[in-house]
């Protein structure tokens, strides 16, 4: 039995896709007004789900091989000896290429954690505060973006 | 999660790299100690769980046909892992071998 007002969880306690759906800010938008159209601005939603499924897969195809390279291989001493020196890792990342290759690599899964934690905080963590929760997890993703580019184009 | 957490990693990497050789060598020489492997071991746990349950994902929501025939769940999923061993091998290949 779920009280009432209380979202029924899915199977084992997780949130459903369709329910964060459903509980999406598109409900929002509904017109309320007696009978009338209200025109409202197009939300920006889409846009957040364009980026989390952008960032799903960078993080699923690309940053796995990543993190094994320059966290675990390099410390393990399976890599050459000059594979991380100085010269040969300024040189790659001087790349224009490279460069745009690294800020999708850095930003797209910063946006991916965004959307999938602002929905954590709401469903998991049962916290509303919804246009707080939003600031700080763009904000944030943002944020990390901005340095990004900062850091980049200081190379 | 696990992902920003290897993006944090990657622009302190960078960052380092941008400061001049010697705060380079010095965040090269943390990656060789064992907080920095322990760090990693974490987020590649966590990533290659994404992986799994992104593709899993995936192989749901997409459906691709070839004429009338629908594409089976298992051929879409084996094309995702076939890409994701290639991109790592290319990925590999710059990131250690190229320019050497």
């Amino acid at each position: 039995m779920t009280s009432e007002g209380e979202r029924p969880a899915g199977p084992g306690g997780q949130v459903s896709l369709g329910e964060v759906l459903e509980t999406s800010d598109r409900l929002e938008i509904l017109p309320r007004g007696r009978g009338r159209l209200r025109l409202r601005l197009p939300s920006p939603e889409p846009f957040a789900w364009a980026l989390f499924s952008a960032g799903g897969f960078v993080a699923a195809l690309l940053v796995p091989v990543h993190v094994a390279i320059l966290g675990i291989a390099f410390a393990a001493g399976w890599l050459p000896d000059d594979a991380f020196s100085y010269q040969r890792i300024h040189r790659l990342a001087n790349n224009p290429l490279a460069k745009l290759y690294l800020l999708a690599l850095i930003a797209l899964p910063l946006f991916h954690w965004a959307h999938r934690f602002r929905f954590a905080i709401h469903h998991q963590f049962g916290i509303g505060l919804k246009r707080l929760v939003a600031v700080g997890c763009y904000g944030s993703a943002l944020a990390g973006t901005a340095v990004a580019v900062w850091i980049l184009v200081r190379i | 999660m696990f992902s920003a957490g290897f993006s944090i990693l990657m622009l302190a990497f960078l960052f380092s790299l941008s400061r001049g050789e010697q705060p380079y060598e010095g965040f090269v020489r943390w990656l060789d100690g064992p907080w920095a492997v322990a760090v990693s071991v974490v987020i590649l746990a966590g990533v290659l769980y994404h992986t799994a349950t992104w593709f899993r994902l995936t192989t749901h929501i997409v459906e691709v046909r070839l004429g009338r025939r629908v594409v089976p769940r298992a051929a879409i999923g084996g094309a995702l892992v076939a890409a994701w061993i290639v991109v790592s091998a290319v990925v590999a290949y710059f990131h250690v071998w190229f320019w050497r």
